[in-house]
């Protein structure tokens, strides 16, 4: 009797302690990651313009009214684009240079040089870069003209034009993840194991198409799934270049989602707005998260 | 008839050489074991029969056809890696299916999705001797599994599905028991010889374990430093080593080695004692006595036991300057560390100066005295 | 709070009459303002000046904001967080958002109060600039107005005269085409389309004798027919006066370069294209062509506005306003930028702006605009902004040929009246 009087005692103590360790982890994730996010919602629910005195709560207004906003769907519309055009890109590339470089072999010190290299855009400000690529991108005196020009392809003002724009804009979010695909992809094929291509090769398939077939590719599932849902959340994220290089035109024809959030918010002062549509923002990018941890859950794990 | 010949091998990784003029006849249907430490050599040798490495120079030939320039998949050998290195997104059934898929359909046939489409009557045959080598080997039930939902035991024989399931020129098996718990080795060893020998294939098999090499071949390749020492069936390497070497690897515990010499006479003398064999040689030589070939007695060597190890089946008597005793465990009883005996030697060998085996004959005039 | 309550605290009135007896508690004020490549030097001179003659205040100079959008949306951080500069310059028509959230101080009580402030020289339709509603938001520090830049040596060359300049945009266009026939790689006019606020389409606008909305700002009336002669004059520009579809910045670049005949600016840019030019070629500033008889002209530009609610900052900052806006500040003003001030007095004497204004003609066209003067429109509701955008789209779809004038018009008013508050 006594026993089961004390028995639960310790194990109290022990969930005690348990809550009190990951006490300062949980108060910090709702400080800095689930605390904004609800007050975001919250604020997608009231009619806050930027600066005001008073609040008041207006229910799904705000949501109802992105339903009908011409310009908010041009902005899912547009960010689906760039990210159904710049992932596919980015993660073929980074493949292609990951096997490239790998292929290489480490002679010369030359595979540290490219890996820098590729890997430099993602480390700089793309700020910066943007003003670069705002160069290459010059109708008259720009690389990319100058090139397209040298082997005969139109060229056009790639930026200006409403046709061009967003895929100018994808180009440069591809040279920017590119490098970080490329690494993943680096650290996916160097966790391989050689005599699975050996065994392969007694097994009868010796030629490249066969090795990538057999072996590479589906070896290097998980780290696919991890570059496609990384570039597409930084896809997603799409920003720094069309504020820089755009502002969303011409003709709303580089618009995405977190550039009109922004400009909603702050330009226009629709702060409730704004919050409305990160939700929607914040939603999508959940879902990539959400997918990206199932299918590693389900399907690419080998053991 | 020889199933696979390697002549004159020489391999060196950078400035390091690993083989040394290696040549090794292996006998069609031959169960042949490479038998060496590790960082002996005996792996590149196997991936250089397999063609995985390709060798500095030397020969190799598969049942009399040199095979030197051609990729893996042309010299038809199948291979059991040490890792079993299984697909590990592929079922099993794949796994084992994937040799005759290359070998069997055409690249349109193994196109992805598409060639489905047309590989019906192929994919159908496949399948029937994927069955076939699966059955014998337990594999059945788990033909639908990922390698990962199996046990190392399970993964073990899907390699060796995946080996057999073609009938290659010959097995070529790089330690396929090591990743396995001691008694799983015991039964796959058997397993391993009955199939092998039911096939009928060449089998050039390596390993560090001289108990897997001495049960399992036919004939054993002793490799050290890049050398063979010796290539003998398992009786013959571990009652004439060729070397002093070879017999220093072979038998647990080790063959003892004697200072002895051969007098003016031809007769052998451990110290004092003279030995019932007479050799050709003279002077300082080594004497190799397995630990069971010598027994006390009356007279003989004089020895002093230090250690007395009773394993059930045997005893094993340490004596001092590191010679070993082998017994029934009868005949050790009553014997305590500290004990002085006299040994007398039924069974030895010889070794020079240069510690390569010397003729040794049995003394016509006196039995044995030890 | 007026004057009369202000007269009433007992430190307020020494400290502005006596200045040598409050030295020792001198009363600080904070000043914001935007553009500093415009205003950088003047704000800091003008400061300085203010202090040298009103020792007991002391004012400190908050780091200025890039442009008009970034002091608006710095101040409305600060109205929340309680942080806001005693005195703001802001855009002409950033003034009713302001007014919305009831930031700026109503100007009006201190006015009637100031006995002095008759030698302010006020005109009164420089003044209505700062007028949201009936109160007196601010007061213009730096007013402009649309006009028209040509580069002399292309105007010649074209056959243009610059005694003589055109006053109709068809006499603009067919001056622009002729310079664009002069030469390769040079083109004939830019029209910035695209100035804040939608300032140049106000412009085209008023200039048509339209306005923005109806009286009553329920209605949409920039679609009506002075709207749709402002728009077809826009398209005119690019298929008859061949405009090209590019950025501001490249286009001002290229006038500058001696690449562009004409460039459609504000008043505000005079100064830096003098700077930018160098001498290179003569420039002499046009009026913007008036087409109709009750044509009007947005002005652009900023007000001086209090910010603060303290009884004795009030009293500094309705100093500092004075002397900004007044004869002395605006003297330092004309002659850092090309705005006009909303004093008249500096232009009349002399030892002010007179003699400046006679030697740099270019200078005057601003102040011949003075009649026709009218504020920056700001929409009304929380869309007003968003407003603004999307008649932006609308314009670049005209300058793009990617739409019809008409058509084009007839979706931005649809588009903004959508926009508009339901009431």
């Amino acid at each position: 009797m006594a026993d089961t009087r004390r028995q639960p005692s310790p194990r109290r103590a022990e969930a005690l302690a348990g809550t009190l360790l990951a006490l300062p982890a949980f108060i910090l994730m709702w400080l800095m990651l689930l605390g904004p996010a609800v007050a975001v919602g919250l604020l997608s629910l009231t009619d806050w313009n930027f600066g005001e005195p008073r609040i008041h709560f207006a229910g799904l207004d705000n949501y109802h009214e992105m339903w009908g906003d011409r310009v908010f769907w041009i902005s899912l519309r547009n960010t689906v684009v760039y990210v159904g055009v710049s992932v596919p890109a980015t993660v073929l590339l980074g493949l292609i240079a990951a096997i490239a470089i790998e292929s290489v072999g480490p002679k010369g010190g030359l595979r540290g040089f490219y890996r820098a290299a590729y890997f430099l855009p993602v480390a700089s400000t793309l700020l910066a870069m943007a003003l670069v690529w705002e160069f290459m991108f010059h109708p008259s005196v720009g690389f990319v003209n100058q090139a397209f020009r040298a082997v005969g392809l139109p060229t056009a003002d790639w930026l200006q034009n409403p046709d061009t724009a967003l895929m100018a804009l994808a180009a440069i979010g591809v040279w920017q993840n590119l490098g970080l695909a490329m690494v993943l992809f680096m650290a996916g094929l160097k966790s391989i194991p050689t005599d699975l291509y050996e065994a392969l090769a007694m097994d009868g398939a010796d030629g490249a198409w066969e090795r990538f077939r057999r072996v590479t590719w589906p070896m290097l599932g998980p780290a696919l799934v991890f570059v496609v849902a990384i570039t597409a959340i930084r896809s997603f994220q799409v920003f720094d270049t069309v504020q820089v290089l755009t502002e969303g035109g011409p003709l709303k024809s580089t618009e995405v989602l977190l550039f009109t959030m922004v400009q909603q918010g702050f330009t226009f002062l629709r702060s409730a707005y704004g919050a409305a549509i990160t939700m929607v923002f914040l939603l999508l990018t959940l879902s990539i998260t959400l997918a990206q941890t199932m299918i590693l859950d389900r399907r690419a794990h080998y053991g | 008839m020889p199933g696979v010949s390697l002549r004159g091998i020489q391999k060196s990784f950078g400035a390091t050489p690993v083989l040394r003029d290696v040549t090794l006849e292996v006998l069609s249907g031959e169960f042949l074991a490479i038998l060496g430490a590790s960082g002996c050599g005996k792996s590149t040798l196997l991936r250089i029969l397999a063609g995985l490495e390709t060798a500095d120079a030397g020969e190799v030939l598969i049942d009399e056809r040199r095979v030197d320039a051609l990729p893996p998949k042309a010299r038809d050998l199948a291979m059991v890696f040490q890792s079993y290195a299984l697909y590990p997104y592929m079922t099993v059934g794949q796994n084992i299916a994937l040799p005759l898929e290359m070998r069997r359909m055409s690249p349109m046939q193994r196109l992805p999705l598409l060639g489905r489409l047309w590989s019906g009557g192929a994919r159908k045959a496949i399948t029937a001797d994927v069955a076939a080598v699966a059955g014998p080997l337990g594999l059945t039930p788990l033909l639908d599994r990922k390698p990962a939902q199996l046990s190392g035991g399970q993964r073990q024989r899907v390699a060796l599905a995946r080996a057999m399931v073609r009938s290659p020129a010959a097995f070529l098996m790089d330690e396929p028991l090591s990743n396995l718990d001691a008694r799983l080795r015991a039964e796959a060893r058997a397993e391993i010889v009955a199939l092998t020998r039911r096939l009928g294939v060449t089998t050039l098999y390596v390993t560090h374990d001289q108990g897997e090499a001495m049960a399992m071949a036919d004939r054993v390749a002793v490799m050290q430093a890049g050398r063979v020492l010796q290539l003998a069936p398992p009786q013959e390497l571990y009652d004439e080593p060729a070397s002093l070497e070879v017999a220093r690897f072979i038998g647990s515990p080790p063959m003892n080695a004697l200072p002895a010499h051969v007098d003016e006479d031809g007769a052998v003398m451990v110290g004092e004692v003279r030995l019932p064999w007479i050799s050709p040689a003279r002077g300082a030589v080594t004497l190799g006595v397995r630990p069971e070939g010598w027994a006390p007695a009356g007279q003989g060597i004089p020895a002093m036991v230090t250690l007395i190890e009773h394993l059930g089946a045997e005893t094993l008597c340490h004596l001092e300057g590191g010679a070993v005793l082998r017994l029934a465990p009868d005949m050790a009883r009553g014997m305590v560390p500290g004990q002085a005996l006299r040994l007398a030697v039924q069974k030895a060998v010889l070794f020079g100066p240069d510690e390569q085996r010397l003729p040794l004959q049995a003394a016509q005039r006196e039995p044995a005295l030890g | 709070m007026n004057r009369r309550s202000l007269l009433a605290t007992p430190f307020a009135l020494p400290a502005l009459a006596m200045p040598a007896l409050a030295q020792s508690a001198p009363t600080e004020i904070s000043i914001q303002y935007s553009i500093p490549e415009l205003f950088r030097g003047l704000m800091e001179d003008v400061a300085a000046a203010f202090m040298r003659a009103n020792p007991n205040i002391r004012v400190t100079i908050r780091a200025p904001e890039p442009d008009y959008e970034a002091i608006l949306q710095r101040n409305l951080r600060d109205a929340v967080t309680r942080q806001l500069p005693d005195i703001a310059f802001h855009g002409l028509n950033r003034q009713r958002t302001l007014v919305e959230r009831e930031i700026p101080v109503d100007l009006r009580p201190f006015m009637a109060a100031d006995a002095r402030i008759a030698e302010q020289g006020y005109s009164e339709s420089l003044l209505s600039l700062g007028q949201v509603g009936e109160a007196q938001t601010g007061i213009g520090f730096a007013l402009s107005t649309p006009i028209l830049y040509y580069n002399v040596e292309q105007l010649r060359r074209a056959g243009g005269n610059p005694d003589s300049l055109p006053t109709s945009w068809e006499q603009v266009a067919q001056l622009a085409r002729a310079i664009h026939g002069t030469a390769e790689n040079l083109n004939g006019m830019f029209f910035d389309w695209t100035i804040t606020g939608n300032w140049a389409w106000q412009a085209l606008v008023f200039s048509h004798g339209g306005t923005m909305l109806s009286a009553d700002e329920r209605q949409v009336a920039m679609g009506q027919e002075p709207g749709q002669r402002a728009i077809r004059a826009l398209r005119m520009l690019v298929d008859e006066g061949r405009m090209p579809d590019m950025r501001p910045a490249a286009a001002i670049a290229d006038f500058f370069a001696g690449r562009l005949g004409i460039s459609m600016q504000s008043t505000a840019q005079l100064g830096r294209y003098n700077r930018e030019i160098g001498g290179r070629f003569p420039l002499v500033c046009g009026r913007f062509p008036l087409s109709a008889p009750n044509a009007r002209l947005p002005a652009g530009g900023n007000v001086a506005m209090m910010l603060t609610r303290d009884a004795a900052k009030q009293a500094a900052a309705w100093e500092f306003i004075k002397f900004a806006t007044g004869p002395v500040g605006a003297t330092m003003m004309v002659n850092a930028t090309g705005y006009m001030p909303a004093s008249t007095i500096p232009a009349q004497r002399e030892e002010m702006l007179g003699r400046f204004y006679r030697e740099n003609p270019n200078h005057l066209v601003t102040f011949r605009q003075q009649d026709v003067i009218t504020g920056w429109y700001a929409f009304p509701g929380q869309n007003a902004l968003r407003i603004t955008d999307t008649i932006n789209d609308h314009l670049q779809s005209v300058v793009a040929r990617r739409a019809e004038p008409q058509a084009a018009l007839t979706r931005m008013a649809a588009d903004v009246q959508a926009l508009l508050p339901r009431r």
